[in-house]
């Protein structure tokens, strides 16, 4: 019981740090709560950036090793994708998936399966500018060197990607990083359903105002913690 | 008559409406070593490019043992096979120094060869021991070095070489120039490189091919000559070939290295031609030879010189040729300097 | 200089009397009840006649009653009869009434899998339910609702668990929209539910048990002994009025725009 008598400051800081103490308790109680939601972030995630992966490295080596009209164009698209607001692709997705929708027959709305789907169009943009971007970054006397030594297109190919691997590497991170997060279609597409759609961060958005503090803030330190690892990785890669 | 390895007829090639290279006809015999010189933007490294197969020319044909090959051609990647090119600044792939010498034998699938080739290579190369380490970071010198023993390990019936010793460090430029002496010796490979040291290219060539604005200048080494430049107090240009031998020509650049005199511009007479701008050297005719319909007539002027004379001036002189000093006569302005 | 000053003096007095005269009372209640719109037309007759200001804090039910045990609420107006008894046993609150009722409904798709349509036993519908693992939405945020539908898996002796019981710890709109989605049944308010009618085909299949599914609102006053600064008085005004014949008939006559009854007033029912 908090007596009104003392300092409003007194009372805050109680508040924030046994919110902390409970929530390191938390965690390395392996709280199933906790940890329910970091495995379905990390796996909804993991599903869609490798998804992501497979559709986009290939499609940015393509672009960026051909000249076609319109490449400028394709390029520019891209990057606008990137800035499309989480919220918005999860809008964009509902809309097709709920049952007023046309694909509604198929019950994708607030499963795993819906939110995989918002994040791989999250991210395929991004993957896909970055690899491109990876790709002009080498060096130009790569390719007549290969071909001096005798390599067909396919070993050119794969001989280019080997130069660029470090940086395609850093793609998919990025791109991890970016979805692993992020909250706007997540909530919009999976319901918040705990133990199925539940991530860190609708976990966070939708418990911290049902008082449930404490989870929030664990799940924040983990999430925190993801973020770093995620970004100290793509500096690594990159600088390789 | 044996086929050239290569064979280059009516050859263009054109950037932004620029003729860059225009080459009528050239050839290179198997077996043999040849420079390319000229000065920067005279088309070297576009005609290496194009040797290589790596650019297509805008009109004419190269041949390969007599067969026509272009960038289209199926027989490409075979003919691209029995060759490479070692550019200027080469560029090593982004792994072990290993990887990047096996790289070669490893896209034509010749696995088994590998370690022992490319151990000798680079044993060759004098980097003996280097396999682990990681490319990117060798010095420029080391790099190109790899480079080199990459071409080498491939044993390729035609080596190109751009500037093959302007990044090595100075110890190891005989290094490389005896390895490319070794390599024609024992394995026959024709060898075409680029340079800026004319001393290099007459060490090592049996041909000198000088090419200027994307012409070829001169298919033969006649009467190119290097020396050092100056100017006197009339701002007159001289080029000093050897002390005794002193050449006036119209004008030079700093880094100008020698000059070369078409053999159809210089011409023999009894008498020197003392007018401004006009070269006389005094010397004898040491050999007399018919090219062509002319007269090639060698003189010894403490230097050699080549002229290429009418026969009907020739029979004029004709008998006295020999037994009196003879001027070589050349204008400064048909001195080509380079 | 001086005349200036004290001339400020008196104009910030008479401020403060203006602002004095005002009396405030913190009203702590749930959403379901702000969300309604019943407050906006019970409250302003009372402010009036009180000069007083209500300041309605609509939270959850759990949040409602931390509310009250701390005492940063003067009275509360909650549904949540289990936690109310306890509430006034452990002396945090006072003068409990009755005030309204309405009641709660358990809905599901028109195809019923498990066959609950027309039951009279609102525990034996989940017992089927749960029988039959057919998808059920949970709105687990420890809402009334919530703890409402705890209350009745404790009853059926049941402990909802497996992939068929999804909580999604949200409010009614989302619950009811994801019920829709996912055709499961679930349990709501009957408010919310007439609301939100013709944004789903969620059908009303088990209703009129009003011992289990009766949703009755009480009011109570924070304890002054326990809290020396609550506003009593103005709390105690305050439940005189809702409970009064006024405020009674203010409740049975606030319809939904279709013309449905929202609030049964419990003290004196409409005729």
């Amino acid at each position: 019981m908090r007596s009104r008598r003392k300092g409003c400051v007194k009372t805050y800081m109680d508040y924030i740090i046994n919110g902390f103490v409970e929530a390191f308790r938390l965690i390395f109680s392996l709280d199933r709560d906790v940890f329910s939601a970091v495995f379905i972030s990390l796996r909804v995630s993991l599903i869609a950036i490798i998804l992501s992966a497979i559709i986009s490295l290939p499609s940015g080596f393509i672009i960026a090793t051909r000249n076609f009209t319109g490449k400028r164009l394709v390029i520019t698209i891209l990057n606008t994708l990137m800035a499309v607001p989480t919220v918005v692709v999860g809008l964009l997705v509902y809309t097709f998936i709920s049952r007023r929708g046309p694909l509604g027959s198929l019950n994708l709305l607030y499963t795993p399966t819906a939110m995989i789907i918002g994040q791989f169009i999250l991210a395929t943009p991004i993957l896909t500018a970055l690899t491109i971007s990876a790709v002009h970054a080498v060096d130009e006397r790569i390719a007549p060197t290969a071909l001096t030594l005798g390599a067909n297109k396919r070993q050119l190919a794969y001989t280019v990607f080997l130069e660029v691997r470090f940086g395609l590497l850093a793609a998919v991170i990025s791109g991890f990083g970016r979805i692993v997060g992020e909250v706007g279609a997540a909530m919009i597409l999976g319901g918040n359903i705990r133990g199925i759609t539940r991530t860190m961060s609708t976990a966070i958005a939708l418990q911290t105002n049902m008082g449930e503090f404490e989870v929030g803030i664990a799940l924040g330190i983990i999430l925190l913690i993801v973020a770093f690892l995620i970004n100290i990785l793509f500096h690594y890669f990159q600088q390789r | 008559m044996i086929e050239p390895i290569i064979r280059v007829e009516n050859i263009k090639k054109i950037y932004d409406d620029r003729v860059v290279l225009e080459i009528p006809h050239l050839e290179f015999e198997k077996g043999m070593i040849y420079a390319l010189v000229g000065p920067n933007g005279a088309g070297k490294t576009t005609l290496l490019r194009l040797l290589n197969l790596l650019e297509r020319p805008d009109e004419g044909e190269l041949y390969f043992d007599g067969q026509q090959i272009d960038n289209s051609s199926p027989a490409v990647l075979s003919m691209r096979r029995q060759m490479t090119l070692v550019m200027q600044n080469a560029i090593l792939f982004r792994t072990s120094v290993y990887n990047n010498v096996a790289y070669g034998l490893k896209v034509r699938s010749h696995d088994k060869k590998i370690p022992s080739a490319v151990l000798s290579a680079l044993n060759l190369v004098g980097l003996a021991g280097f396999e682990t380490r990681k490319a990117k970071q060798l010095s420029a010198g080391e790099s190109q070095r790899v480079a080199l023993a990459r071409a080498l390990v491939l044993q390729p019936r035609i080596l190109l070489l751009d500037e093959p010793t302007a990044n090595v460090d100075k110890r190891n430029v005989h290094v490389v120039e005896s390895i490319l002496r070794k390599i024609n010796a024992e394995l026959k490979t024709t060898i075409i490189f680029t340079t800026h040291d004319l001393s290099q290219a007459h060490r090592l060539t049996d041909k000198i091919i000088s090419l200027l604005d994307g012409n070829i200048i001169d298919v033969c080494s006649e009467n190119m000559l290097y020396g050092n430049f100056e100017r006197d107090a009339k701002q007159q240009s001289f080029v000093n070939v050897t002390p005794s031998v002193r050449i006036a020509v119209m004008d030079y650049e700093p880094d100008s290295s020698g000059i070369f005199i078409d053999p159809k511009n210089v011409s023999i007479s009894f008498e020197p031609q003392n007018s401004d701008g006009m070269n006389n050297l005094e010397g004898h005719v040491t050999s007399v030879t018919v090219v062509n319909e002319m007269i090639r007539l060698t003189v010894n002027t403490g230097i050699e010189l080549i002229a290429l004379v009418n026969p009907e001036i020739f029979q004029e002189m004709a008998m006295s040729i020999f037994n009196r000093s003879v001027y070589a006569v050349f204008k400064a302005s048909d001195v080509r300097v380079f | 200089m001086k005349k200036l000053i004290s001339c400020v003096f008196v104009f910030l007095f008479l401020v403060s009397l203006g602002a004095s005269a005002e009396v405030r009372l913190k009203l702590g209640t749930t959403t379901s009840v702000d969300n309604a719109g019943l407050l906006k037309v019970l409250l302003p007759p009372f402010e009036q006649m009180f000069n007083v200001r209500v300041d309605v804090i609509a939270v959850g039910t759990g949040k409602a009653m931390e509310l009250g045990k701390n005492g940063d609420v003067d009275v509360l107006i909650v549904h949540a009869k289990d936690l109310e008894e306890q509430f006034v046993r452990e002396g945090s609150g006072v003068n409990r009434r009755d005030v309204m009722f309405n009641d709660f409904v358990i809905l599901g798709p028109s195809s019923d899998p498990a066959g609950i349509k027309g039951l009279k036993d609102a525990v034996a519908a989940m017992k089927k339910i749960a029988t039959k693992k057919s998808p059920f939405i949970s709105r687990g945020d420890n809402s009334g609702t919530h703890i409402r539908e705890k209350s009745l898996w404790k009853l059926a002796q049941i402990n909802p668990s497996g992939s068929w019981y999804m909580e999604v710890g949200q409010g009614m709109e989302a619950t009811l929209q994801i019920a829709y989605e996912k055709h499961a049944y679930t349990i709501s308010d009957r408010g919310t539910y007439l609301a939100f009618k013709n944004k789903t085909d969620l059908q009303v299949l088990v209703e009129g048990d009003m011992a289990r599914l009766g949703n009755p609102y009480s009011i109570i006053a924070i304890n002054p002994a326990k809290y020396k600064h609550v506003n009593y008085v103005y709390a105690m005004a305050l439940v005189g009025w809702v409970t009064s014949v006024e405020g009674q008939n203010i409740i049975g006559n606030f319809k939904t725009p279709s013309g449905e009854v929202m609030f049964h007033p419990t003290v004196i029912p409409t005729q």
